[in-house]
């Protein structure tokens, strides 16, 4: 394995520098956005987490410990960011409501699968599947699959224990093989 | 049944494997190849796991969402000013911009960006792209591996237009861009080449025995368990053995007609002209092309995606209003990418993490 090294933007950034700020912004402003709304459909919201995040981040520039995976620090500090305001907003927060939620929709989203499995064998829409998926479970498959974190990596930035995690996991998995079926060229 | 679903499921649960897959530098490349090398069954397991994860990607890739130019730059300068009254005034003076408050200052800025011009703004930031204009030849590629699991014949593109048909169980592994001085390919099993013509880059296939060098020519070749045989429809192709010196040593020379055996009993290569008409070329159900009427570009990209086994990188809702009408057939991958990118206006860039689309969209 490669030795982790700190990311030098990051500490140019820790020293003041505004213009590695800038750096790092413009970097994950996309990720950023496209994970926020992972979290929440409130487009607004995302966007002032994320103003507040950065304006944050250079306050407390002195504060701040060096990280070898800035991506992973800013997703982390959003996160937090969003379901601390989401649950703000509403008496039981969103991400708790998913929380509990995401055991009783799995059954009904499976019985949904088998209903259409014909349909989907013959339109092989991942797409729909990860639409029909709940919201946690489709995040760690965004996570994982799309930003090629570790899974011990997602678990600290969800706040989960590992195994819970891994438990999300898998039954995201189940669910999207089962309406899955692999094209191949010839189709 | 269920025992492959949970053999399939490990490897999704497995960070090196994930990590190979999506990370072209990825520190297990050679781990995974050698246990993709241990058996036919790892071979497939690898495949089908590697094929839904990518196919996850992609379906997460087309449902990202583009940030407008006007927006990011608009959040970024709330962020300076915030910054910028801190060093100034009290830090809890800190403006908190809300949603009408948005609207307003969005007037203002896009005025601004326009007056601006022009402000080139990084659409995509999931992984660090190389923009390169051309192939690098130096740097590292990931090695693809294509294996036919099926029960018929299938063929395989290769991205210099070269085109293979795969027997059952045969499989082939190359520099994912053949990107090279040569273009080069290790075969196990039986497979039947269509190479396109370029005799800068000559075609050399190794089998565990032999090495076979051509400039564009078709021929079958078998190559599992003790049988290792070449049989030439057209052109012309050289056989060495494999521990021959190539620069040094002169190869078999076959011509149409003929075949050369791999004797491993006295370690030679045996040339005898067939006379049956048995033919040459393996039958596949495949078309030999993709012909697509105003499909949306989407469409078009993944056909390449599995094409060539590269991941295409685009922005989505930019070429949302693509539709392009096309036969994609023996061209390179490279002649592909220039007629489509034509069509629509864009380029694109080769890089070791895949083909990077840039543009402005269609109307």
């Amino acid at each position: 394995m490669l030795e982790a090294k700190y990311d030098t933007t990051w500490s140019r950034f820790k020293n003041g520098d505004s213009k590695a700020l800038e750096s790092l912004y413009r970097t994950y402003i996309q990720s950023l956005l496209n994970y926020g709304l992972k979290i929440t459909e409130d487009d607004n919201l995302v966007k002032d987490c994320i103003q507040d995040l950065f304006v944050e981040l250079w306050k407390s520039r002195q504060n701040i410990a060096d990280t070898t995976d800035p991506k992973f620090y800013l997703f982390r500090a959003l996160r937090n960011k969003l379901s601390r305001t989401l649950s703000q907003q509403s008496f039981v927060s969103e991400v708790e409501m998913q929380l509990a939620a995401d055991s009783l929709t799995t059954g009904y989203i499976e019985l949904e699968i088998i209903a259409k499995e014909h349909e989907l064998y013959n339109h092989h829409n991942l797409q729909q599947l990860l639409d029909k998926l709940p919201r946690r479970q489709h995040e760690v498959i965004y996570l994982r699959f799309y930003h090629n974190f570790p899974y011990e990596t997602i678990a600290a930035l969800m706040n989960m224990n590992y195994q819970s995690m891994l438990n999300l996991m898998q039954r995201a998995l189940k669910t999207l093989r089962k309406g899955y079926s692999p094209i191949t060229p010839q189709q | 049944m269920e025992d492959r679903a949970e053999k399939i499921n490990a490897l999704l649960l497995d960070n090196r494997f994930v990590d190979w897959v999506l990370n072209p530098q990825s520190p297990y490349a050679q781990y995974w190849l050698q246990w993709i090398g241990a058996g036919t069954e790892n071979a497939a397991l690898a495949e089908e796991a590697k094929q839904f994860l990518l196919e996850v990607r992609t379906a997460e890739n087309n449902r990202e969402k583009a940030v407008d130019e006007g927006s990011a730059e608009q959040i970024w300068a709330h962020i300076q000013q915030a910054i910028g009254q801190e060093e100034l005034v009290e830090v809890k003076n800190m403006p908190r911009r809300r949603s009408i408050y948005w609207m307003m200052a969005a007037a203002v800025f896009a005025g601004l960006v326009l007056f601006a011009g022009l402000i080139v703004f990084k659409q995509r930031v999931q992984q660090p792209v190389a923009t390169t204009a051309t192939i690098k030849e130096s740097s590292p590629a990931a090695e693809v591996v294509r294996y036919n699991g099926g029960k018929n014949n299938e063929l395989f593109f290769l991205p210099d237009g070269s085109k293979i048909t795969l027997a059952k169980g045969a499989r082939i592994s190359y520099n994912r861009l053949m990107n090279g001085s040569k273009r080069q390919v290790q075969l196990t099993g039986e497979a039947f080449f269509e190479v396109a013509k370029n005799p800068e880059k000559p075609f050399y296939i190794y089998t565990p025995n032999m090495v076979v060098k051509v400039l564009g020519t078709s021929f079958r070749i078998t190559a599992s368990g003790n049988k290792e045989t070449v049989a030439v429809k057209t052109g012309k192709v050289s056989v060495y053995l494999k521990d021959q010196d190539l620069e040094q040593s002169a190869p078999k020379i076959l011509l149409p007609q003929q075949t050369c055996t791999y004797s491993a009993s006295k370690k030679e290569l045996e040339t005898t002209t067939y006379t049956s008409l048995s033919k040459i070329e393996l039958e596949t159900d495949n078309i030999s092309g993709y012909n697509f009427e105003d499909a949306p570009l989407d469409t078009v990209f993944k056909t390449l995606e599995m094409m060539y086994a590269i991941p295409v990188h685009y922005n989505a809702e930019t070429f949302k209003n693509c539709y392009i009408t096309i036969s994609l057939g023996s061209e390179s991958l490279e002649e592909k990418l220039e007629v489509i990118t034509k069509t629509i206006g864009a380029s694109f860039s080769i890089s070791d993490y895949g083909i990077d689309i840039q543009g402005k969209g269609c109307n």
